[in-house]
């Protein structure tokens, strides 16, 4: 009896280690690669092997093949919309599909992911990245090993055959921009809320909000001289709530706020409509979730585009890779928004729609998710 | 008077509270924003769940050593209280049950990583650790938890308030929920048992000198045990408070509260090494963070170097405290020398 204790304890004390001691060196590992593939990625540009979409092609058959899709947070309605997606293509196709996300929506929690999905030997990884940055390495090793990488809201992924987006980032938040203007007569001051400062997307969405407001309405004026973003809300509904309502208090005459994370606006509308103020707002987020405040009319507009057809997107350039079909500009994908993309050359190779929703309390009930 | 103050400059405390005072000056300076009453009142409100959180923490660490699983046990039990009350009907039940059922998962979790602390005498921060990771796991993996709306009961708990405000200057107003009803019933139950009972001297003995402490006659093993288990219960209570505060239950917000929390509580002059350590000291160093990063906005500090700011005050107030508690020995050694 004692003994057996002892023996538990043991075995208790070496798993503990041993999974603290993987946690570490792993974050480690990572940060060092990384460095190293930053600079190898852009010599493989050059010679163009691994990022040549021919060298994919797979011999195995069609149903064998098996594409994964990595989400930010699982959780999220956002992300179980673009389940549905995944599954259609799935369900059309014959091919396996499978979605996983990980465990906390951080990044370090979705290289894990990444990996294990590498571990499996999955064909095809779609990935909508937390931090591009953080998983380079992990994508740049799934390369390698011939794994068709995809990527979806990540302009700036290096290790990605093609990056797809609904539309280009300066469209999307002009869009918003002309939404806020309409919504609030075109003047007054404004507010921008982002998830966190690194998101790529959320600021490029915010800077081309910006762009477009110096260029179109000029009686508009952001608060803070200027200042993108006005506020992080770090993808809590609580704390977008509290920075709003901090930013309504130092800007009494605010009309506008824009939020582009799924959780700014549900926290920023909270706030105005606590403290009983006339303020629009305009964002990105869920129709189900934000119908409460779009039927009391403090959510004026959402702006988005439908995971579901970005998740069917993401299977769809995979699979034609995979069959060594040709991917470009010009491409027809057969789903509306997707019939001609647009090819951009930056970072990486970009796929643009031109699939852009407009949401209003007139039109919101066609939704569901 | 003098008396008092002199007893006064010897704690952490007060240190804090000159940090308090200091900060909320230059705040209202700059924004003349600070002190209008819905400025109070939405601090009072963030301070919430983090001084509920600062308990768990404080007991921990007097006790045993430092704990970090309360988030996820918070995040889980309510899980569970929720889905519970949902599952049996109870959404016409006062909001109550729902509460005791969270507490009672919550106490569970806490009794895992109290069997595992006491009986096995691993080191609490890699157990909890452990059992974080394990809880997180079961809420996202195994429910596949997901954000829900709160069954009728907590709902109209939520929309009920304490005390509502309006700036008068600024037609702003500001509404205080139940909750912090709750805090404050805590508070005051913690205060009793921690400072007027024999079991709660007994928490401080055992954190102070393990071996004094069980040759005092107290159960060393039972006081931990039961430490870990209250702070499963308390736990739960923040984790249902953030619920009922957002008005909705929000699986992946709870991981990662635990730093800024304890970083609170070292501030208001817990001892990391344990045996000492007030909740007037939890409540001052809450009170001094949540300060800070609610009112970064209302100083005009850019987006950009708001962590730096909120890093900075934590290592300027830990570093006043700590000098000063240097000093104290200092003078306490030399006291022994004259003696000697």
């Amino acid at each position: 009896m004692k003994n057996l204790k002892k023996f538990i304890a043991i075995m208790a004390v070496a798993a503990m280690t041993f999974s603290l001691a993987a946690c570490s060196s792993e974050k480690t590992t990572t940060s060092t690669e990384k460095k190293d593939t930053n600079e190898s990625a852009s010599e493989d540009n050059k010679g163009g092997d691994l990022f040549d979409i021919a060298n994919y092609k797979s011999d195995k058959d069609k149903s064998e093949w098996t594409i994964a899709v990595v989400t930010k947070d699982n959780t999220a309605n956002w992300f179980k919309r673009m389940e549905i997606g995944v599954n259609e293509f799935g369900e059309e196709t014959g091919i396996n599909v499978i979605q996983k996300g990980p465990a906390n929506a951080d990044a370090a929690s979705q290289v894990q992911v990444i990996d294990d999905l590498i571990n499996q030997g999955v064909d095809a990884l779609c990935v909508v990245p937390i931090d591009p940055g953080a998983i380079e390495a992990s994508l740049k090793n799934a390369m390698e090993q011939g794994i068709v990488v995809i990527t979806h809201e990540a302009s700036n992924q290096k290790n990605t055959l093609f990056d797809t987006e609904a539309f280009t980032a300066k469209d999307f938040g002009a869009a918003i921009m002309d939404a806020l203007a309409k919504d609030m007569g075109e003047a007054g001051k404004y507010a921008m809320m982002v998830a966190y400062t690194t998101s790529t997307t959320h600021m490029e969405y915010a800077n081309a909000q910006y762009e477009q407001q110096q260029k179109e309405y000029p009686d508009m004026e952001l608060i803070n001289g200027g200042a993108i973003p006005s506020a992080e809300s770090e993808e809590s509904i609580d704390t977008s709530y509290e920075r709003a309502k901090e930013l309504l208090k130092t800007n009494p005459d605010l009309k506008g706020f824009t939020g582009v994370a799924s959780t700014d606006c549900p926290g920023i509308a909270k706030a105005v409509e606590e403290l009983g103020l006339d303020v629009k707002v305009v964002g990105v987020g869920t129709p189900n979730e934000f119908k409460p405040y779009v039927e009391s009319g403090t959510i004026s507009t959402i702006k988005l585009w439908d995971p579901k057809d970005s998740g069917y997107v993401m299977c769809k350039v995979a699979s034609m890779i995979l069959a060594g079909e040709e991917v470009g500009e010009g491409t027809d994908l057969g789903i509306e928004g997707y019939n001609s993309l647009q090819l951009v050359e930056g970072d990486n190779r970009c796929l643009i729609g031109q699939a852009d929703l407009t949401i209003t309390k007139d039109n919101i009930n066609d939704y569901d998710f | 008077m003098n008396k008092f103050f002199k007893k006064a400059v010897k704690q952490t405390e007060f240190y804090v509270f000159l940090i308090i005072i200091v900060l909320s000056l230059v705040i209202q300076a700059r924004s003349g924003l600070f002190f209008a009453n819905n400025n109070i009142v939405d601090l009072l409100r963030s301070m919430i769940v983090p001084s509920i959180y600062a308990i768990c923490a404080l007991l921990a660490f007097v006790s045993t050593g430092p704990d970090v699983s309360f988030p996820m046990i918070a995040a889980l039990s309510s899980y569970l209280a929720l889905t519970v009350t949902n599952r049996l009907g109870l959404g016409g039940a006062p909001w109550i049950i729902t509460f005791i059922i969270g507490i009672l998962f919550g106490c569970l979790m806490g009794a895992l990583n109290g069997v595992i602390i006491v009986r096995y005498k691993f080191p609490s921060l890699i157990v909890t650790l452990g059992t974080s990771s394990i809880f997180s796991g079961i809420l996202l993996g195994a429910f596949e938890a997901e954000r829900m709306d709160l069954p009728q009961n907590l709902a109209a708990f939520g929309k009920a308030s304490l005390l509502t405000v309006k700036n008068a200057k600024t037609g702003l107003g500001s509404t205080l929920p139940m909750t912090f009803l709750i805090m404050i019933v805590l508070y005051i139950i913690a205060y009793l048992v921690l400072n007027k009972t024999i079991m709660g001297r007994g928490v401080y003995a055992v954190g102070g000198d393990e071996v004094s402490a069980e040759r005092a006659g107290f159960n060393v093993k039972g006081i931990r045990f039961g430490i870990f288990v209250v702070n499963g219960g308390v736990a739960a209570v923040a984790g249902l408070c953030y619920a009922v505060m957002s008005m909705r239950y929000l699986p992946t917000e709870y991981a990662g509260g635990e730093m800024i929390v304890i970083a609170a509580i070292i501030l208001g002059g817990t001892r990391m090494t344990g045996g000492i350590g007030t909740l007037k000291g939890c409540l001052l160093g809450t009170l001094l963070l949540t300060m800070v990063s609610n009112s970064l906005i209302l100083l005009g500090i850019s987006v950009y170097w708001q962590r730096v700011f909120i890093g900075a005050i934590i290592i300027i107030g830990t570093a006043i405290s700590a000098i000063q508690s240097h000093a104290g020995v200092k003078v306490k050694t030399r006291l022994k020398k004259e003696a000697a």
